[in-house]
């Protein structure tokens, strides 16, 4: 029953989340005419049908972004970790 | 290995079986656009399953975040709701313009420039949340795969 519950709630949660997610961005798509006008669907068929290295690099470009920005928020919180300590001992 | 460390450890393997497949469906070049939109399908699923893992955490520092927590728990709490937000609008965002699974299960395909171009914005921001969550609890990962029962009943990965 208590699964019951948190799982209703999530995605009451998430629900909400899309109602207004959807809201602001059929707001901003009618205020911009052209960001949300209907295409002939092969216009975006264009970017999925590279073959080659291109297929690899988009999964080693978001490696490199997630290796990068979490070892860079470790080593940021190491520091600050570093410097609090520091602190408490000069006082 | 008793029965609560079997369990975080099989925490952890769910956590790097979102994390593999999270980024894996970063790259819809490389897996094709039908693997693309089932398998954040199914991520979904296993995020309300994570959620639903780490609920004491969420009400507990929710309770407590007006109160007596650290900056850095509060950060935590706060990013976590953000990617929680994020999150959903990547999905949302994604079904509407699903060329594959959605139109499978009967729905039209719905092309729309705009919430592709917001689907991509999510997605990036998504990533950055990922990173700072993962580097965030990179400690509680790193003390779960040092084997220490000890450490690992104080801490919470969330």
């Amino acid at each position: 029953m208590k699964v019951i519950v948190r799982v209703l709630l999530i995605v009451v949660a998430a629900v909400s989340v899309a109602w207004l997610g959807n809201f602001a961005v059929t707001t901003v798509a009618t205020t911009m005419p052209r960001s949300g006008e209907f295409r002939p669907r092969h216009d975006d068929h264009e970017h999925h049908d590279h073959a080659g290295a291109g297929r690899a690099g988009e999964l080693g470009a978001s490696l490199a972004f997630v290796g990068g920005i979490g070892g860079m928020t470790i080593i940021a919180s190491r520091w600050s970790r570093r410097l609090r300590q520091h602190k408490r001992a000069l006082h | 290995m008793n029965a609560n460390m079997r369990q975080r450890v099989l925490d952890a393997l769910l956590d790097l079986v979102l994390l593999v497949s999270f980024l894996l469906a970063t790259a819809p070049r490389m897996s094709g656009i039908p693997v693309h939109e089932w398998l954040s399908i199914a991520l979904a699923v296993v995020v309300l399953w994570h959620l639903l893992r780490h609920w004491q955490w969420i009400v507990q520092v929710g309770k407590s975040f007006f109160g007596t927590l650290t900056i850095t728990a509060r950060l935590n709490y706060l990013l976590n709701v953000l990617f929680f937000i994020t999150f959903v609008l990547l999905m949302y965002s994604g079904i509407a313009i699903s060329e594959s699974a959605m139109p499978s299960i009967g729905t039209r395909y719905f092309d729309n420039r705009a919430w592709r171009m917001y689907h991509h914005l999510f997605s990036n921001i998504t990533l950055i949340i990922m990173a700072v969550h993962v580097a965030l609890n990179w400690q509680w990962i790193v003390n779960l795969f040092r084997h220490r029962p000890k450490m690992l009943s104080t801490g919470d990965a969330s």
